[in-house]
């Protein structure tokens, strides 16, 4: 019995991040006692994707990798769900992708008179790294600004929270990190990094039932 | 070619006018950048320059960045995220 099903393609500087990053929402599925099938590197691909949610219809799915608005896809971009094919795979479950566009129409065909929850970018995710910390990504301050209101959406569910307020708890720790960043005088990246995350606060939606919770 | 798909002369002043902003934002940054845009893949500050000056399809995306930050600071952008931040806290 799989509660949560993570996604963590590693196969160019975004997906890498991302797969890094994602390892603190993972280990915080683990302390409250849930059962995590973590679909890692190679292992995010379609046949393991597919045949997971068909055997373990998890509860809770975490979806990081590319995407467009039809699709969201897994290592070396293999397309793992997409709509009009296998978007019901997603139908009876909290989906959250980090995945450029796909909230669009894939989401939104997922939420189409079912009680699913997509939460989801209807636009492109952007992310800035420090060259420096490719080889150690969780020491990449920069990208922490990005990712830490990503991830409040996984550990606000897994606490309890609806998606309505794991949405509204990401946006409010994406609004904080802006606001850090407006008052900084020392920091160059600072306006480029604070536009960015309001871009992402901006495009981040929540379809379905936001009253869904864990 | 019909008048309707021609950008008029300000449109083309104004996109000129952004293109010129991002490019001025991004001297600025460290050039340890690495900025990735969803699946348009991942870029270097003198890479995402030369995108902008091209104005391909990542230098466009770029300029709606800023296009959506510039519109946001016009509506009051700062006191609403202040506001709303305030109210969380």
């Amino acid at each position: 019995m799989i509660d949560i099903l993570i996604t963590r393609p590693e196969h160019d500087p975004l997906t890498r991040h991302l797969s890094h990053w994602n390892k603190k929402v993972k280990e915080e599925a683990l302390k409250k006692g849930y059962q995590v099938a973590d679909l890692h590197k190679e292992k995010a691909n379609k046949k393991e994707f597919e045949g997971r949610m068909r055997k373990t219809a998890p509860i809770l799915v975490l979806l990081n990798g590319h995407g467009d608005i039809y699709s969201i896809c897994g290592h070396d971009n293999e397309t793992l769900v997409r709509a009009g094919e296998n978007s019901s795979l997603l139908k009876k479950c909290i989906t959250y992708a980090v995945a450029c566009s796909c909230a669009k129409v894939l989401g939104a065909e997922v939420c189409d008179k079912t009680a699913a929850s997509f939460i989801g970018y209807d636009d492109y995710f952007i992310l800035n790294l420090d060259r420096k910390c490719l080889a150690n990504p969780l020491q990449d301050r920069r990208a922490e600004r990005f990712l830490e209101p990503s991830n409040r959406i996984g550990i606000s569910l897994i606490k309890g929270h609806t998606c309505k307020e794991a949405s509204k708890n990401s946006k409010q720790s994406f609004r904080r990190n802006i606001i850090t960043l407006l008052t900084s005088s020392s920091d160059p990246e600072a306006i480029e990094d604070a536009k960015d995350l309001f871009w992402n606060m901006n495009h981040q939606v929540c379809l379905g039932d936001g009253n869904a919770c864990l | 070619m019909s008048n309707d798909s021609k950008k008029s002369k300000k449109e083309i002043s104004t996109d000129k006018e952004i293109r010129k902003l991002v490019i001025a934002r991004l001297k600025v940054i460290s050039k340890d950048t690495i900025k990735c845009i969803g699946d348009q893949g991942s870029f270097s500050r003198d890479e995402l320059i030369k995108h902008v000056q091209d104005d391909d399809e990542v230098g466009q995306t770029m300029e709606r960045v800023e296009m959506e930050w510039l519109r946001g600071l016009k509506s009051g952008l700062v006191s609403v995220i202040y506001n709303e931040q305030e109210l969380h806290d």
